[in-house]
């Protein structure tokens, strides 16, 4: 597949889609272009984290180690991306990722794509929908787990939200 | 060292200053009948008429008297001349062995600094004395004695010939030296003042130049280059002003005895030319006066240059001496005498009282009172602080203690000299110090005591040796050989090369090492000459590897070289050419440029779809980069073309959209549109501009290539052929014959995992290891991660096999389960002998045997981890701050 296709690929991304074409040249041309079979593991939990992944064919699942072993959690498609909470986040990768039929991919580089973010803010606001869309996915499914179950997990989030929460506050009382 | 310059001076070559005094003692005659040849010339040859002369027993004619006398004094000349060459040669020599003496006396004190004293003295004062300062000197010593000697010698010669001639005329033209001898050192204080001054000044611009370097990053994060710009500017301001004013001073005094020495010849003429109108002298007297007087003059002038010289030197001289001697010089015999003991130190440290006072005088610990145990494990804990250090250090023998006793095995520790704690003890800091030179230098390092054997005698080397040795004697330096062997196998019971390279091995892997090494080893070539054996094992596994890759689950990896097919993960050049350049003629941009290259484009019918391809790929180039502003090096890393020269690209782009054809274009525009193309990686760049049309023409242009490739050009290429070694490639490379695929996820773990095993299969670990011992580490070990510096220093610690290790904070820099996994291979591999560690972390004392907790200054605790992990303990209090903390 050649730079133009890629191009073309890129456009119809919702993450690149007010890119104007020169850039999404300079995006496909800055990026590394990856095959993974079936099984294959493009991401592992844990790993440092160095570069976000658009998928461009194919479908991957996310798997997360449990006690009973991995466990596929969700699917991610063509057009989806991963790898960019590590990225943001500066941590390293929160899940892994398999591939579930054969996966093509563009890998971007960590720097560039922070950079590409500082320049265009439309593909930030991609992201950011897209992981206000993944919180809200969470709440719901969280609703329709039986209740204590539900507990469990708000507990575990109110800790975190409600401690960041507190400590804002507290920041806004000092100012 | 000598107080004084002279002193150092006699003491160091009084027996060549002799021999070049005798020397120019003989000049003297010679000097004296130069004076009188022409004098007998115009007195007796010309002026006295024709008619006969005596000469001895025969009797000349007017003429052949004065071609006697001619020859005569060509002879003299010459004569006087040949001394004055060896004289000059001599001299120069003496000076430059008392130079070579001076800065090695210089750097050999700095060996014998107390290492407290690195911390106050500027390591970019010290550079500049020993290079630049004592320079100058070297020049003085030389003719320090001579020089005043030879001259005072003319002086005299000349005063003599005066007095001689006319004993009123030879006092007159001395009249005022006293004068001079008076006034010019009264001078010349002040111009000594200033130049003590001047040394100072530029000691201390290049103590400074040294400090901005290394906080170039403060300075740029800061933003502070103006201001820094500024002290420079005032410091240079300083420097001048101060400079401007010597020289004005030194001029003041040349002004001052140019005029005196003019005031001479007004005496001659005035006086001289009276007594010759007079009759009182005759004329020929007169002239070779005023001839004797210019030569004299020329010997006061150069007392006189002499006198300014020395005080400058002199001065020089006491200036740099004095920031050599810092309180607490260890002594020659302390860094010289080559001692070891009997038996090893296994049994036990004691101390009593050990008091450590700093370089201010304040109290660092006192009366510390402690019994270790060799053959047990010894932690010491505690906040780091000063303390620590300085105790961890102290029983490591780096430092001396103030006051107190401490004995090893019931001897005193200052009874050992260097040469023994060094072999005895290995001690490391922190962040050891990476030395520039290949990695093995680095991590042999601590076996180099003393030369264990001579190098190889090839014949030819013997002379020179004696030379060497000759020359290092007469000038007190060190006779040790440079070249000799160093490395002292014997000393950690090994035999030769190969078992030297098991036992390293053995140890990189104690510190975790061994992958990294093996890693530049692979990315290393390898001294085919040296190691024939390796070129078929190398074959064999690029086979061994060819046939796992065909492998199913390892498919796709990497494409080999095929001489009949174009490899889609090589560059364009690599393809063409099929080999790799050796030297600068074929690599990088010289390719494209290359009259052989674009001959045989052109003769495969390549040069023109190259021109195009080139065209589209700088248009690409110019649509994607060039509207970045100030190029931003996120993007650019990318980018073919170097982003300054986009401009020129965009340029030539628009002619060309403009209607200008490719054969329009200048010879230079097509090799800079050519250039790019070659470095296109058809599976990485993925620009679709290489078709198989295209590459079945370079195909075509490869075979070309080889054929034809001119026989002087032969050795600049090293041509890919699967049956052969390829010895400017590294070994990954000679072991791949082939290009890692660029599509393919995790290529590089999962093709670097298959060739350490078709490696280690085939016994070829050692010579990779090998090899990656010949890494250039860069100054300060600056290709090295900081931990893998740690890694060396603590490698090098544990090769020379010490009876005691002693190191502070070593690991700290690693993260936790390698600092675990380290800590135990370490104390296993010191299992019977001491080990003293000063830790950064309290939870690694765990596996200590014994641990000591220091609290500002005091040894609050100590006893076994079990012991001191109870509630109440200070022990327990660090443990639990350290546990939250992570």
């Amino acid at each position: 597949m050649s730079l133009i296709e890629e191009m073309r690929l890129l456009k119809e991304l919702p993450l690149f889609a007010e890119i104007e074409e020169s850039k999404l040249k300079l995006i496909a041309f800055a990026s590394q272009r990856l095959r993974y079979s079936p099984g294959e593991i493009a991401i592992m939990e844990g790993d440092a984290t160095d570069s976000i992944y658009v998928i461009i064919g194919g479908e991957a699942e996310v798997v997360i180690e449990t006690a009973s072993g991995p466990l596929p959690v969700a699917a991610i498609g063509r057009n989806g991306i991963f790898g960019e909470i590590g990225v943001l986040c500066d941590v390293p990768r929160t899940a892994t990722i398999r591939a579930f039929t054969e996966l093509d991919v563009l890998r971007i580089e960590k720097s560039f794509f922070l950079q590409l973010l500082d320049d265009f803010p439309s593909v930030s606001r991609v992201i950011m929908t897209e992981l206000g869309m993944r919180l809200a996915r969470a709440l719901k499914f969280i609703s329709q787990v039986p209740r204590d179950q539900a507990e469990t997990i708000m507990k575990a989030l109110n800790i975190d939200l409600g401690g960041r929460g507190g400590r804002i506050e507290k920041k806004k009382e000092d100012g | 060292m000598e107080k004084s310059l002279y002193k150092y001076i006699l003491t160091h070559s009084y027996k060549q200053q002799i021999l070049l005094l005798l020397l120019i003692f003989t000049s003297y005659p010679l000097i004296y009948i130069g004076f009188t040849i022409p004098k007998l010339i115009i007195n007796d040859a010309i002026s006295l008429g024709p008619g006969t002369r005596i000469v001895g027993w025969y009797r000349i004619t007017q003429l052949e008297y004065l071609v006697v006398l001619c020859f005569g004094f060509l002879l003299v000349v010459l004569a006087g001349g040949g001394i004055k060459f060896t004289i000059n040669v001599y001299r120069g020599m003496v000076g430059e062995r008392l130079l070579r003496r001076l800065r090695y006396d210089l750097i050999n004190r700095v060996m014998r600094f107390p290492l407290p004293a690195f911390n106050r003295i500027s390591q970019g004062e010290v550079v500049s004395m020993v290079t630049q300062e004592v320079e100058k000197l070297g020049k003085f010593m030389g003719e320090s004695i001579s020089l005043p000697a030879f001259q005072g010698g003319i002086l005299l010669t000349s005063l003599t010939f005066l007095i001689v001639e006319n004993w009123m005329m030879g006092l007159a033209s001395m009249a005022l030296y006293p004068l001079q001898i008076y006034l010019i050192p009264k001078l010349q204080v002040k111009v000594n003042a200033l130049e003590a001054k001047r040394v100072q000044m530029v000691r201390s611009l290049s103590a400074r130049i040294g400090e901005t370097m290394s906080g170039a990053q403060e300075i740029h994060s800061h933003a502070v280059t103006q201001y820094e710009l500024a002290e420079y500017s005032a410091r240079l301001g300083n420097t001048f002003a101060l400079r401007y004013n010597l020289f004005k001073k030194k001029f003041f005094i040349k002004f001052f005895n140019n005029f005196l020495a003019q005031i001479g010849p007004f005496f001659f003429y005035l006086a001289g030319g009276y007594m010759v109108i007079t009759g009182k002298l005759s004329l020929g007297g007169l002239v070779a006066m005023i001839g004797a007087y210019k030569d004299m003059y020329a010997p006061w002038k150069e007392m006189l240059n002499y006198y300014q010289q020395k005080e400058e030197a002199r001065v020089k001289y006491q200036q740099v001496i004095s920031q050599f001697e810092p309180a607490g010089l260890l002594s020659e015999e302390f860094i010289s005498a080559d001692q070891d003991l009997e038996n090893p130190l296994l049994g036990k440290v004691s101390a009593s009282g050990l008091t450590y006072t700093d370089d201010n005088d304040n109290p660092v610990f006192e009366a510390l009172s402690i019994q270790l145990d060799l053959s047990k494990h010894t932690a010491i804990v505690g906040p780091s602080g000063n303390e620590k250090l300085s105790l961890t250090m102290i029983l490591a023998r780096v430092l001396d203690h103030s006051k107190g006793q401490l004995k090893f095995d019931d001897m005193d520790a200052r009874s050992f000299t260097e040469a023994v704690t060094g072999r005895r003890i290995s001690y490391s800091g922190s962040q050891p110090y990476i030395f520039s030179g290949t990695l093995g230098d680095n991590l042999f390092f601590s076996l180099k005591h003393r030369p264990v054997a001579d190098p190889e005698d090839d014949g030819q080397h013997s002379k020179h040796e004696e030379w060497r040795r000759r020359e290092s004697a007469l000038s007190g330096n060190s006779l040790f050989d440079i070249n000799a062997e160093w490395i002292d196998f014997q000393s950690i019971s090994i035999n030769g090369g190969e078992e030297l390279t098991r036992e390293l091995v053995r140890i990189l892997r104690i510190v975790n090492l061994d992958e990294e090494v093996f890693q530049f080893g692979l990315q290393g070539t390898i001294d085919v000459k040296e190691h024939p054996e390796f070129v078929g094992k190398v074959l064999d596994a690029r086979k061994d590897l060819r046939k796992r890759l065909a492998d199913p689950k390892n498919e796709g990896y990497v494409e080999p070289f095929e001489s009949e097919k174009y490899n889609r993960n090589a560059s364009l050049i690599e393809n063409l050419m099929f080999g790799t350049p050796v030297g600068g003629e074929f690599s990088g941009d010289a390719s494209a440029r290359h009259p052989f290259v674009r001959a045989v484009l052109k003769k495969a019918g390549l040069e023109e779809d190259l021109v195009e391809i080139g065209y589209k790929v700088a248009s690409l180039m110019v649509e994607l980069f060039s509207d970045m502003e100030g190029g931003n090096q996120n993007y650019q890393q990318f980018s073919f073309l170097d982003i300054d020269e986009l401009p020129r690209f965009q340029a030539l782009c628009s002619r060309l959209e403009g209607g200008e054809s490719f054969g329009d274009l200048s010879e230079e525009e097509r090799t800079q549109l050519i250039a790019p193309t070659f470095k296109m990686v058809t599976t990485r760049h993925r620009l679709s501009l290489i078709d198989e049309e295209i590459e079945a023409k370079i195909l075509t242009a490869r075979a070309i290539f080889a054929r034809e490739l001119p026989e002087e050009l032969k050795e600049k290429i090293d041509f890919f052929d699967p049956d052969r070694f390829n010895a400017t490639a590294s070994i990954q490379d000679n072991i791949l014959f082939g290009k890692l695929a660029h599509g393919k996820p995790h290529a590089s773990t999962v093709i670097g995992k298959i060739l350490h095993e078709v490696i280690e299969e085939r016994g070829m670990f050692e010579a990779v290891i090998d090899a990656g011992l010949s890494t250039r580490v860069g100054t300060g070990g600056m290709i090295l991660s900081n931990p893998a510096r740690q890694k060396v220093g603590l490698a090098r610690c544990i090769l020379k096999k010490p009876d005691i290790l002693v190191l502070y904070h070593l690991i700290s820099r690693l993260d936790g389960s390698e600092r675990q996994q380290i800590l135990s291979a370490l104390l296993e591999e010191f299992k019977d002998r001491g080990v003293i560690f000063a830790l950064k972390y309290p939870t690694l004392a765990e596996p200590f045997d014994h641990i000591l907790v220091m609290r500002a200054g005091e040894l609050v605790e100590q006893g076994s981890f079990s012991d001191l992990d109870r509630p109440g303990t200070y022990f327990s209090e660090l443990l639990e701050q350290e546990r939250t903390h992570s």
